[in-house]
């Protein structure tokens, strides 16, 4: 199990708990699953990845539909394309453990939240 | 008791295959590395073989016939509306990813975008398969060296789509697989199995909206379109009457048209006489965009080049009168050039 954000629109992982809906959104998920849906052109990146980038958490919160990033500042969508980039990197190493994660509180969006 | 199938168990997947003709495998086992998931709604795909009997019609002394042999075989297949999603994400290519590539012939590119273009030397068959969800009693269909031969985009509707008719190599069916020939297997030694914890991405957008593109030759028409559509024919043709297969061997390539056919309310502004000035002008070409979405991650823009408008009819559609640019074809710009079309999401 690692952790990693969702940095695009939609995304879901059917027959399973697992859907994304925010960008920035901070997901628990098993290494095979997330690789396989990584694979199939799930835009996860690991946590760490993306906590380097230094969005903060106002930003996530207005941000986090992507239909208002029309909206976003500049900075923002430096950001994201910086976000957006990672995920054409060669290979995304799994390196974000549970354990090690941040402090922050982890907000999962399931299929039963979203029903 | 049997069970009842029901459209609503369909999981459609697509992939491309490596050779016309076999499923991509190990050792005759499928091998469901790049499988992607498609959304499309029920009762929108179709798959049928053509396996049809030639009659012997020999002189038996009765006006009855004696059983034939069977002919060659085929398939066809399409999907009518199936959504155009893009990924949602700048860049990374939208889920109906294979099937793009099989319509251009080649493997999108760009940084930060995905542009589809032509390749003249790229054939890019597909696997389709239509599993029951989660059965392994209702029968499932596997289809190889599917081609897209025509797609369809529509805009203004209630989602962006797209109608996909194909060609293909031969459908096989689980219940029947065994009794299948080994060139209709295909490579395996058994059915496929459905793919677990399928992933889909991005969401579907809208066929009209704020920030909508449609420009022909640099006017801006997005405000007075009430119908378009692109049209591609492939061109892509496969190749059924070798001698030593009963089935498609192979995928060639033919012309390939993109066209475009517009209905716009008639005015009298500078936009639109512009348009008409064109369609009446013989041998003129002009260049229209048209681009659905307006949210980064989520649009995709269509380029047609050297569009040779034909001429424009105007009717009346109750308190209004529609003017109409019939199917008009889009070109390359020079002898040796394949830009008469492109599709870039971004």
């Amino acid at each position: 199990m690692s952790s990693y954000r969702f940095i695009g629109s939609h995304c879901e992982i059917w027959d399973t708990k697992y859907v994304f809906t925010r960008f920035g959104q901070l997901v628990e998920i098993p290494d095979d699953l997330a690789q396989d849906a990584i694979a199939h052109g799930a835009a996860l990146v690991p946590a760490k990845t993306f906590d380097a980038l230094s969005f903060t958490p106002d930003e996530l919160k207005k941000f986090g539909k992507t239909g208002l990033h029309a909206k976003a500042p500049a900075d923002f969508l430096t950001k994201r394309d910086a976000a957006w980039m990672k995920l054409r990197e060669p290979a995304i190493p799994v390196e974000d453990k549970v354990q090690d994660k941040a402090a922050e509180p982890v907000i999962t969006h399931t299929a039963q939240e979203t029903k | 008791m049997a069970n009842f199938n029901s459209s609503r168990y369909t999981r459609l997947f697509s992939q491309i295959q490596t050779s016309f003709t076999a499923f991509n495998n190990t050792s005759g086992t499928w091998t469901n590395t790049g499988a992607q998931m498609q959304r499309v709604d029920q009762g929108s795909l179709s798959i049928t073989r053509n396996a049809p009997y030639s009659r012997f019609p020999v002189l038996t002394g009765t006006r009855s016939e004696v059983a034939g042999i069977r002919g060659r075989k085929s398939a066809s297949w399409e999907v009518r509306g199936m959504p155009l999603i893009p990924s949602g994400v700048a860049g990374t290519a939208p889920d109906c990813d294979s099937i793009l590539q099989n319509i251009f012939g080649a493997a999108s590119t760009g940084s930060g975008q995905n542009v589809y273009a032509f390749s003249d030397t790229g054939y890019l068959p597909l696997s389709l398969f239509e599993f029951r969800h989660g059965s392994t009693t209702l029968t499932s269909r596997a289809v190889w060296g599917a081609v897209v031969t025509r797609v369809v985009w529509n805009f203004n509707g209630p989602f962006l789509t797209q109608d996909l008719t194909g060609a293909a190599g031969y459908a096989i069916d689980s219940t029947g697989f065994a009794d299948f020939d080994s060139q209709a297997q295909a490579g395996l030694t058994a059915f496929p199995i459905e793919p677990t914890s399928p992933t889909v991405n991005g969401q579907p957008i809208a066929g009209f909206g704020s920030g909508y593109v449609a420009t022909v030759d640099t006017q801006n028409l997005s405000t007075k379109v009430r119908v378009v559509s692109i049209t591609l024919e492939t061109g892509l043709t496969l190749v059924g009457d070798v001698y030593g297969s009963p089935y498609n061997v192979a995928v060639v390539g033919d012309t390939r048209r993109a066209s475009i056919a517009l209905t716009a309310l008639d005015d009298d502004s500078t936009a639109l006489n512009d348009i008409k000035v064109k369609a009446d002008t013989d041998n003129t070409t002009i260049n229209a965009t048209i681009q659905a979405g307006s949210v980064a991650g989520s649009t995709a823009t269509w380029l047609l080049k050297n569009i040779q408008l034909n001429a424009f009819d105007m009717k009346d559609n109750g308190a209004l009168v529609d003017m109409e640019i019939p199917t008009s074809y889009a070109h390359a710009s020079s002898i040796g050039a394949t830009d008469d079309m492109t599709l870039t999401f971004s």
